[in-house]
């Protein structure tokens, strides 16, 4: 088990050392100056090189890249040019209000999607199934900054229940805390901030792992263990509980972990839809104003939150099915 | 439903592909600013000749539609297509060779994967000047990974097959083996993941439209986002495009499901 943690954490390096690489790569490729880029088309020589040496791009590239690398280690991933502080802070300030809406959204999308799965899987080709199968082939063809705004505009302009933008100033545990300390609203405002974000954020991953959900289990419910265990008169909560659904998370979390990406991406998007105070709006604005410090850091902590949740993946392998041996 | 997906998907191409011919090129640029937010054409003030009504500028929302049609679909297209051609090779040498030769390749697949698809897109095409072909060549240069995990799947099983072993012990080429044997094995799964992705590409390209980074003004993702400051008087600008999208990806996902279940119903896509 320990030699095994050590050499996924290896291997998890390696992958963050390649992130990095590229991003290096990437920027380093550009046609024309990164520094005539930022300070402008009409800008004079002393101002570009002005620029160019404050970026350290007058110094040689394998200089360049040591720098990176190190300061990928150290945190230090020098200063944004637009806010003028540590990119590092910059990215890691923001960085709870994205996991916040990430994990609200994973809440809500994981247990309704297995459940619609299962269900529509039980009752293959009846009503509901057609009605899940509708559902989730709308949630996987929608983009979802279209979906955000049509949210907003059902929502928000004609019902007038919830609000179209920003977050709510408290965390949920800050929510939480305040509700019971004499402010029994926030947590209602906190509830009505994030709805509308975190449904945006989760339909495509809803759809994607009922879809997946609905396949296994169709696969496992015809398997020889699923046949034995109800010749020998298990209950169906019982045969779908224990057997059925166990079986079928093995290849859905690891679908699901990998396309996490896809998730932390979403949030890029929806951030931007919702004004919505977090990594990916940061992230936006960085590109738009080409600030690599920001572009860099943010880029590698969305690489490092994959490689953490894929690394939880293979230790939940364990729970669910004690045939797998780490190591 | 397979069928009204494709008959769908073959008239959508059809109108994108002949929209100058029937003049929607220039009804989709030429604004009318008397006609600026005419709601479609149920409402009362709705005219049949703009049935989708007009956007900001007086201009006709179908038009816009039918025209913008063109850049999704192409940069979907090529970018699909670049993509197969990128996956199809990593996954094929992956699976193929195995070994140290598989690590070292399924290392850097972990490596893209894990960083968001879009955001790879997005950086490289700030970097670069955006227009619509360099757009569908970072789509298809960020957006391989799929391919090639499922062919090197794929691949894997396949090797062990008696056929392959047997092209093997006989002597067959390297060469031989891959396009004689393994490739048309491949194709029809290829084929599926390849008319699904087009779907995702389009939301994709519409996203970074949306955010006005594919240096294109007609596309469906832009008109979205330009109407996105008169949602409470002009619904539609905003609404009408993004059901194009929804349902011309809709029925690339229908079309791809219903090809799986043909050709490979053991996939899972």
């Amino acid at each position: 088990m320990k030699k095994y943690l050590i050499r996924r954490i290896l291997s998890g390096i390696l992958v963050l050392w390649m992130v990095l690489t590229l991003v290096f790569i990437l920027v380093h490729t550009v046609p024309g100056d990164p520094a005539q880029v930022i300070a402008g088309e009409l800008a004079d020589v002393k101002t570009v090189s002005e620029i160019r040496a404050k970026l350290g791009l007058d110094q040689p590239l394998g200089v360049q890249y040591w720098n990176l690398l190190k300061g990928a280690v150290t945190g230090n991933m020098g200063i944004s040019f637009s806010y003028r502080y540590s990119a590092f802070q910059v990215v890691i300030e923001r960085f709870p209000a994205t996991l916040e809406l990430t994990l609200v959204g994973a809440l809500l999308a994981v247990p309704l999607s297995i459940a619609l799965g299962i269900v529509s899987a039980l009752r293959r080709n009846s009503v509901f199934d057609y009605i899940a199968k509708f559902i989730t082939l709308f949630g996987i063809s929608t983009p979802s900054f279209w979906l955000g705004i049509m949210l907003i505009l059902i929502f928000s302009v004609h019902l007038q229940w919830l609000p179209s933008m920003d977050k709510s100033p408290y965390y949920f545990p800050q929510a939480l805390w305040a509700t019971f300390s004499g402010k029994p609203g926030a947590l209602w405002h906190w509830a009505r901030h994030i709805i509308l974000p975190a449904i945006t954020l989760g339909a495509w991953f809803t759809a994607l792992i009922a879809r997946m959900t609905r396949t296994e289990t169709l696969d496992n419910l015809n398997r020889p263990f699923t046949l034995t265990a109800r010749s020998k008169g298990v209950s169906q909560f019982k045969i779908i509980w224990g057997h059925v659904l166990p079986n079928s998370l093995i290849p859905i979390i690891t679908i699901a972990g990998i396309q996490i990406g896809i998730l932390l991406g979403g949030a890029i998007v929806t951030e931007t839809v919702f004004m919505w105070p977090g990594m990916g709006r940061v992230m936006l604005d960085a590109i738009f104003a080409r600030d690599f410090p920001v572009i860099q850091t943010a880029t590698l902590i969305f690489a490092l939150i994959w490689v953490g949740i894929n690394l939880l993946v293979d230790l939940i392998y364990v729970v669910i099915d004690p045939r797998i041996k780490l190591g | 439903m397979a069928q009204v997906a494709l008959v769908f998907i073959i008239g959508i191409i059809f109108m994108a592909l002949m929209a100058p011919v029937f003049g929607f090129d220039e009804r989709a640029d030429a604004g009318d600013l008397e006609l600026r937010n005419l709601p479609p054409f149920w409402y009362p003030k709705g005219v049949w000749k703009h049935p989708l009504g007009c956007d900001v500028q007086g201009r006709d929302i179908l038009s816009r539609i039918i025209y913008g049609a063109r850049t999704s679909l192409f940069i979907a297209i090529v970018a699909v297509c670049i993509s197969t051609f990128i996956g199809m090779g990593v996954g094929l040498i992956a699976g193929y060779y195995g070994g140290k030769t598989d690590d070292v390749i399924m290392r850097i697949v972990d490596a893209v994967i894990s960083i968001p698809g879009i955001l790879l897109t997005l950086i490289a095409i700030t970097l670069w000047t955006p227009s619509v072909v360099s757009v569908a060549t970072f789509i298809g240069l960020t957006h391989w990974v799929w391919q090639a995990r499922t062919a090197r799947s794929k691949i894997l099983s396949l090797r062990e097959e008696p056929f392959i072993v047997a092209a093997k012990v006989s002597g067959a080429s390297d060469r031989r083996i891959v396009f004689r044997h393994i490739i048309p094995n491949i194709l029809t799964t290829i084929l599926v993941v390849m008319t699904t992705q087009i779907g995702y590409m389009i939301i994709i390209e519409s996203s970074l439209s949306f955010f006005g980074m594919t240096g294109t003004t007609i596309s469906w993702g832009w008109d979205i986002s330009q109407g996105r400051d008169y949602l409470s008087t002009a619904w539609w600008i905003t609404s009408m495009p993004g059901l194009a999208i929804l349902v011309t990806v809709i029925s690339f996902n229908i079309l791809g499901d219903w090809l799986r279940d043909v050709l490979d119903p053991h996939l899972r896509v």
